[in-house]
């Protein structure tokens, strides 16, 4: 058998055992630069994709709620029983987290429910709720096309974003006095739209990474209608 | 030359030139991935300061639209703790020969690791006179 096997000419063997170690030594330093970098690269990715998320998220909730509070409308008269037109903004904590909650009358109503043609008046509602599955907060957007006496109730609630470490909101009067509570349905006198409310939403991404945005809206119609 | 394609009989390994020119195509290939790379990540901060920034503009803007009273001149300031890094200038003035008009322009700058990045906006805004 063994003389069966042609024997090789000098230069045509393979090559020897330190060749082959020290090519795959290179080899192998080679291949740990490419990972690196690549793993890096993965992970750059991974979190420009959840600032993108985070960021998109945050944008669609404050451009609405922009849009929503600058064309808030109230009236200054006593509350009345069949309609009432206001702003009611209240504190509120979910385990120890600020979850506020803001309540008014807009003309800023999006038709999405099938419950037929409205005017564009609405009750609007901002609140934060517990998802009781997953354990996480989520900002909730009420709109209710028929504005009865009670302007924080009825309606249907949209999910805004989920995620949510912190949702606080502060109210500010021509004086420049800041208060976390605003509530245009006391009667009382000066209690028209505040001249500007202060947003601070605070959201988690995936990575558990804090994100925060603040912003401060100024109700078009809070002179007018405190000059009345 | 004619050696590259025609090996027969001899068995010889690459030449210097050619893994030369082997490692030179290499490099320049990822060369142009990573800077692709790096342009993209450029892009997406670039695209997450607009957002900020426009928070922040809209910030200033309903602050100086909250008042009563607009002042002409020149300001500076910060937005706090939670942007560090961010400052705006905002420049105030009358609009000649109407005593009601203001121009507004604010600018929010964002400075970090010698990079600068700012977005501005102008826009006019009406105030009775006392």
């Amino acid at each position: 058998m063994a003389r069966n096997i042609p024997i090789p000419p000098e230069d045509v063997r393979g090559f020897t055992l330190l060749e082959v170690l020290i090519s795959m030594a290179i080899l192998v330093i080679i291949m740990a630069t490419l990972y690196s970098a690549y793993t890096t690269n993965v992970e750059a990715i991974q979190i420009a994709r959840q600032n993108g998320e985070v960021h998109q998220a945050a944008r669609i909730v404050l451009d609405r709620m922009t849009k929503d509070i600058q064309s808030a409308l109230i009236q200054v008269s006593v509350p009345s029983e069949k309609i009432n037109l206001g702003l009611v903004g209240e504190d509120h904590e979910i385990d120890g987290k600020r979850a506020d909650r803001i309540d008014f009358t807009t003309v800023t109503h999006l038709p999405l429910t099938d419950s037929g043609p409205a005017s564009d008046l609405c009750e609007v509602g901002y609140l934060v709720e517990e998802d009781s599955e997953d354990n996480v907060l989520v900002l909730l957007r009420r709109d209710s096309p028929s504005v009865d006496e009670d302007l924080t109730k009825g309606g249907t609630l949209q999910e805004m974003v989920r995620n949510v470490l912190e949702f606080n909101l502060t109210y500010q009067d021509s004086r420049g006095d800041v208060s976390d509570t605003w509530n245009t349905l006391e009667g009382r006198p000066g209690s028209g739209l505040p001249v500007l409310i202060k947003v601070r939403l605070v959201l988690k991404d995936e990575l558990n990474r804090e994100h925060v945005f603040t912003t401060s809206i100024h109700p078009e119609l809070a002179e007018t209608i405190r000059e009345q | 030359m004619k050696d590259i394609l025609n090996r027969k009989g001899k068995d010889q390994g690459f030449t210097l030139l050619e893994i030369i020119i082997c490692l030179g195509l290499i490099a320049l290939v990822l060369v142009a991935v990573f800077h692709l790379e790096a342009q993209n990540l450029d892009l997406q901060s670039e695209a997450q300061f607009m957002t900020t920034a426009n928070c922040l503009l809209q910030d200033r803007l309903s602050q100086i639209e909250a008042f009563e009273t607009i002042e002409e001149g020149k300001t500076t300031g910060d937005f706090g703790e939670d942007y560090p890094d961010y400052t705006y200038t905002q420049e105030v003035t009358e609009v000649p020969d109407t005593e009601t008009l203001y121009k507004v322009k604010v600018a929010v700058i964002l400075e970090r690791d010698k990079d600068r990045k700012d977005l501005w906006l102008e826009t006019y805004l009406y105030r009775q006179k006392m």
